[in-house]
């Protein structure tokens, strides 16, 4: 893509504009190096395949025995999946972290997802990371730490607890409301997560060099505001590139 | 339940939730403002102590949780990662699923810096995993390997010095 010009750079655009969701998955998968490696067209190391998906070996991976595990259909993120096919995925991630113990006589294992560029995907491909651990490793999964007060996690309670009960399904016994009312203004200062330098720093040395989607400029919006961005804008912006 | 694990004695303020076999909350201290937990109600120490069925639908769950927070805080990506084992970061020797809800500049970076192997260690581990996978798991291209004998003893070992 980085050598095309800028009139075929628009052409593409419009191209892209004017493809129906079919027409835009199928242009997708063609791009995709992962569907090509799924098809047999791209060499990879295979460890694992069944009827819905692969494990392949990390060319470029955290610890010897890394694993993707991928489904053979082309989905950018998690959200796109159905549920039956993430059970899939999820069982045979098990069984797959279960064999690294085994074959690599590994101490631990990460499962390690990515969704979306910002998360740190870098293939348009959804996929499962399998990481086999060893003591002091240096492989810098760690999850950093933050004290926030009681309150400050009520506040995040609120926010996010009606979306997380309606999303599985589940009924909310009690109301989550349990502090006073916060003006809107109150709440942004929460969900933002503006974080002063963490305590553990990891290398922040890029992955791989594959083509991903650009780091578009956003605009620091106020996010309490920003309602209209939805799940289909961020799959737009994994698969735009 | 463990009186003296952290994850069976949550405090009160901390769940979020509780659907189904699992207790969702969030960490006392979290990486992130979002950060959600999900935490088997029953005490299981590691991942291959879960049954494969309930696990899968973990993970379906894990989902619809970073679906709620792309939603409710307008989230650009979230992370989902399993600590399994001391080695990869556990810190309560319980099972428990981290999502993660992420921005641009957030501060936080999960990725690694990855390491070199040439063709032939490449190789030499894509045998020895494929070796490893059970015959159920590769009906068609494995001889029926000789499954080594793993008891739960051997995976739990390492839990042993989780304080």
């Amino acid at each position: 893509m980085a050598d095309m010009s800028p009139e075929q750079v628009e052409e593409l655009k419009e191209k892209l504009k004017n493809m129906s969701p079919e027409e835009l998955r199928e242009f997708q998968k063609k791009q995709c190096i992962f569907c090509h490696i799924v098809a047999g067209r791209a060499q990879a190391k295979k460890v694992y395949e069944d009827e819905h998906c692969i494990g392949i070996l990390d060319i470029n991976p955290a610890n010897p025995g890394h694993v993707l595990l991928l489904p053979k259909e082309h989905y950018a993120i998690m959200p796109q999946i159905p549920d039956k096919e993430i059970m899939h995925l999820g069982i045979t991630a098990k069984k797959l972290s279960h064999a690294l113990l085994r074959a690599l006589h590994a101490d631990g294992t990460n499962i390690f997802i990515a969704n979306g560029v910002v998360a740190g995907q870098k293939a348009q491909h959804f996929m499962i990371h399998i990481i086999p651990r060893k003591e002091h490793d240096e492989v810098g999964i760690d999850i950093p730490e933050k004290l926030l007060s009681k309150q400050q996690l009520q506040q995040v309670k609120q926010h996010i607890l009606p979306s997380i009960a309606k999303s599985l399904g589940a009924r909310l016994q009690e109301q989550p409301v349990a502090v006073e009312q916060v003006s809107p203004k109150e709440q942004s200062a929460v969900p933002a997560p503006r974080h002063e330098p963490r305590e553990v720093v990891i290398e922040d040395t890029p992955r791989k060099a594959q083509p991903k989607a650009p780091k578009k400029e956003h605009p620091k919006k106020d996010q309490t505001k920003d309602e209209d961005v939805t799940l289909d804008d961020i799959a737009d912006l994994l698969g735009g590139s | 339940m463990m009186t003296d694990c952290k994850l069976c004695s949550l405090e009160e303020y901390l769940k979020l939730i509780e659907h189904e076999e699992i207790t969702y909350a969030q960490p006392h201290k979290p990486a992130i403002p979002g950060h959600v937990l999900m935490i088997p109600k029953q005490h299981v120490a590691i991942i291959e102590q879960i049954p494969d069925e309930e696990f899968g639908k973990m993970m379906v769950q894990a989902n619809k949780v970073s679906m709620a927070l792309f939603e409710s805080l307008q989230a650009q990506g979230t992370n989902i990662i399993i600590q399994n084992g001391i080695s990869a970061g556990q810190k309560d020797p319980h099972v428990c699923v981290h999502v993660i809800p992420r921005r641009e500049e957030d501060g936080l970076n999960f990725l690694w810096v990855p390491k070199t192997l040439n063709e032939e260690e490449m190789s030499t581990i894509e045998l020895r995993i494929k070796e490893n996978l059970t015959v159920q798991l590769k009906p068609k291209e494995v001889e029926p390997p000789k499954p080594e004998k793993v008891t739960d003893d051997y995976l739990l070992k390492q839990l042993h010095r989780i304080p």
